[in-house]
């Protein structure tokens, strides 16, 4: 009785250690440390080094993907980074079939089991990154590429996406940077229907209305603060700052118990939220009018989560309800092992917590008219704080910032 | 009993699974064989849309009145759909065709700043005799330019075993007289495809 107790928890144990595939976990976990240290490139470093020695398992290619992705931006290689953004969307479009043998492997272990293909956030945040990552590359009509397929995520995953703002002006911008206009005041114009604060890009989409020769324009102007409009006409050119801020959303497993079974689900927990308001200001700390548009991350993740909860409490309860009959079948034969099965089902009741960790917080879009001559911009977020060098010359295109507090 | 033959049924199952994956295989397919996996633009598209294309300019307008061949120049076709698609790959293929049919001269967009730098160390290094003469580049008559855009339509959500999905694109292409802007020739290649895949599988 005690040698089949001492298997049963082996077994039990190995079982759990390959479902929950804690290898990979500290290899993301040691690369996340690195990155959150201010270190992303020894972070990529890391996950290649594991994804060179076959340290990730299949089923976690995406978040390989996605975490690699996210440190290379941060790192300023945006060519890199936009290719680790088109092979996660490659991962997710060619995983999209429901796989059977993948499905019946859930229902006898957990959803570790299978391929992480991200909650439909994830995946609009994938192509938002593209976007990021192609426009500061110098490749706009790619990054317009990335925002129609992220209008189709938009379109595919409805309402649960509604406070995605930071992505749909995203969207916007990258149609107007590849000179695609109609498109760009089209996504302006579906942006503003989502906007609390109907001014926060009306300057954008006035310009736009105008260059498409839409009459409508005029309405958009009366919106827009003087201060702005007035700084707008100075001349100056532009800058466009890509903030994010704080850590983002991890999830965590909740559990259900009853009896001497349990059944788990996933749901998301605050790490840190971004804090502070944000300012803009010249070099002599004047403050600057600006147009901003803003996601938190969290409660949009929390709402994609919300909007697939059915699936995923219905697959838990069968889950359940297959292992108890398992058990109850094997308990006729062998008691012990029936315990020692029930056990492992029990340890294997886990809920899946894979998620990409290394988002901020709080992304935010913002664009500010220059002043001539201008050669800093001071971006201040709570107590902290950084200086952007411009280059005061600089009047045809945009100048592109990405910041991360 | 039963669950001994639950056991025994799910290693049959990952046996055929896992004997299922190893039968890789790799054929030569013709360049001009019309091959679609899906509905996505592929290679058998790019053919179809650049020899259409290249038919109309060469049969419909005929530039060289003067008995001269015009000079054409090249832009890139402008990428407006949902696919990081290289459009180059059908201006190339055009311009090819063109030049291979004798009735267009080219001169290149793409290999200016090469020419420019590669004259100015001819300039600074070259034996004289050799360096090619600056200012003396010949000038475009025509601009070659176009837009590839599509539409992308999918099933709406419902329960259904298949997935199906239809992709429309379009290529419009235009040549404009580099002096009077006036459009001298338009036309475009349209695709329209549908597909189906099962959304469930082993």
């Amino acid at each position: 009785m005690l040698t089949c107790c001492k298997r049963g928890a082996r077994g039990a144990a190995l079982l759990l250690c390959l479902s929950l595939g804690g290898c990979a976990t500290a290899v993301f976990d040691e690369a996340r440390s690195h990155y959150y240290a201010g270190d992303p490139v020894a972070g990529v470093a890391v996950l290649d080094k594991a994804a060179a020695e076959e340290g990730i398992p299949a089923r976690d290619t995406l978040l390989l993907h996605l975490e690699r992705g996210l440190m290379l931006y941060r790192a300023g290689l945006f060519a890199e980074s936009a290719k680790a953004f088109l092979a996660a969307s490659d991962f997710i479009e060619q995983h999209q079939k429901i796989s059977v043998s993948g499905q019946a492997k859930t229902l006898l272990s957990n959803d570790w089991s299978t391929a992480y293909l991200g909650e439909y956030s994830e995946q609009l945040w994938t192509h938002s990154y593209a976007m990021m990552s192609f426009i500061r590359a110098g490749a706009p009509e790619s990054a317009a590429v990335e925002a129609r397929r992220a209008l189709q995520a938009l379109e595919t995953h409805g309402e649960s996406l509604d406070g995605a703002l930071f992505s749909r002006a995203l969207i916007a911008l990258s149609f107007e940077l590849a000179e695609q206009y109609n498109d760009a005041y089209v996504a302006y114009r579906q942006l503003h229907e989502l906007l609390p604060d109907a001014a926060s890009m009306a300057q954008a989409t006035y310009r736009m209305a105008q260059r498409v020769g839409s009459e409508s324009g005029e309405s958009w102007r009366e919106k827009v603060a003087p201060d702005l409009w007035t700084q707008y006409g100075l001349e100056g050119g532009e800058a466009i700052l890509f903030i994010s801020a704080g850590r983002g959303p991890r999830k965590h497993s909740g559990s259900i118990f009853y009896g001497s079974e349990r059944l788990s689900f996933p749901s998301y927990e605050l790490s840190s939220r971004a804090s502070g308001s944000l300012r803009l200001s010249d070099g002599q700390g004047q403050p600057l009018a600006v147009q901003r548009v803003s996601t938190d991350m969290s409660s949009v993740a929390q709402r994609t989560l919300d909007a697939r909860g059915k699936k995923v409490l219905a697959k838990a309860l069968l889950r359940g309800r297959l292992k108890h009959e398992l058990v109850n079948e094997l308990r006729d034969d062998n008691a012990a092992a029936a315990e020692v099965l029930n056990l492992v089902f029990f340890l294997l009741e886990e809920a899946d917590t894979r998620g990409w960790e290394s988002l901020p917080a709080r992304l935010t879009l913002v664009r500010v008219p220059l002043a001539p001559q201008q050669q800093i911009l001071r971006v201040q977020l709570g107590e902290q704080s950084v200086e952007l060098a411009l280059d005061p010359d600089e009047r045809d295109l945009p100048q592109l910032f990405s910041v991360h507090f | 009993m039963k669950f001994k033959h639950l056991v025994g049924l799910s290693v049959a199952f990952a046996s055929v699974a896992g004997l299922g994956g190893c039968a890789a295989t790799t054929s030569s397919v013709s360049p001009g064989a019309d091959v679609h996996y899906d509905a996505h633009y592929d290679f058998s598209d790019k053919k179809r849309i650049a020899d259409d294309l290249t038919a109309s300019l060469l049969n419909t307008v005929d530039l060289s009145g003067s008995g001269v061949k015009p000079v054409l120049v090249v832009y890139p076709v402008a990428n407006e759909t949902a696919e990081h698609i290289s459009t180059s790959g059908i201006t190339d293929d055009i311009r090819l065709a063109l030049l291979r049919a004798g009735k267009y001269r080219f001169v290149s967009k793409t290999q200016r700043d090469n020419l420019m730098a590669e004259q100015a160390h001819q300039q600074a290094n070259g034996a004289a005799a050799s360096r090619a003469a600056v200012g003396q580049q010949m000038g475009a008559d025509f601009i070659l330019s176009g837009t590839l855009r599509s539409i992308e339509k999918q099933q709406v959500k419902q329960w259904r075993l298949n997935k199906k999905e239809m992709v429309y694109y379009s290529l419009n292409l235009e040549l404009t007289d580099l002096s009077s802007g006036e459009i001298t020739w338009a036309d475009k290649a349209e695709l329209a495809r549908e597909s189906s895949r099962p959304i469930i599988g082993w």
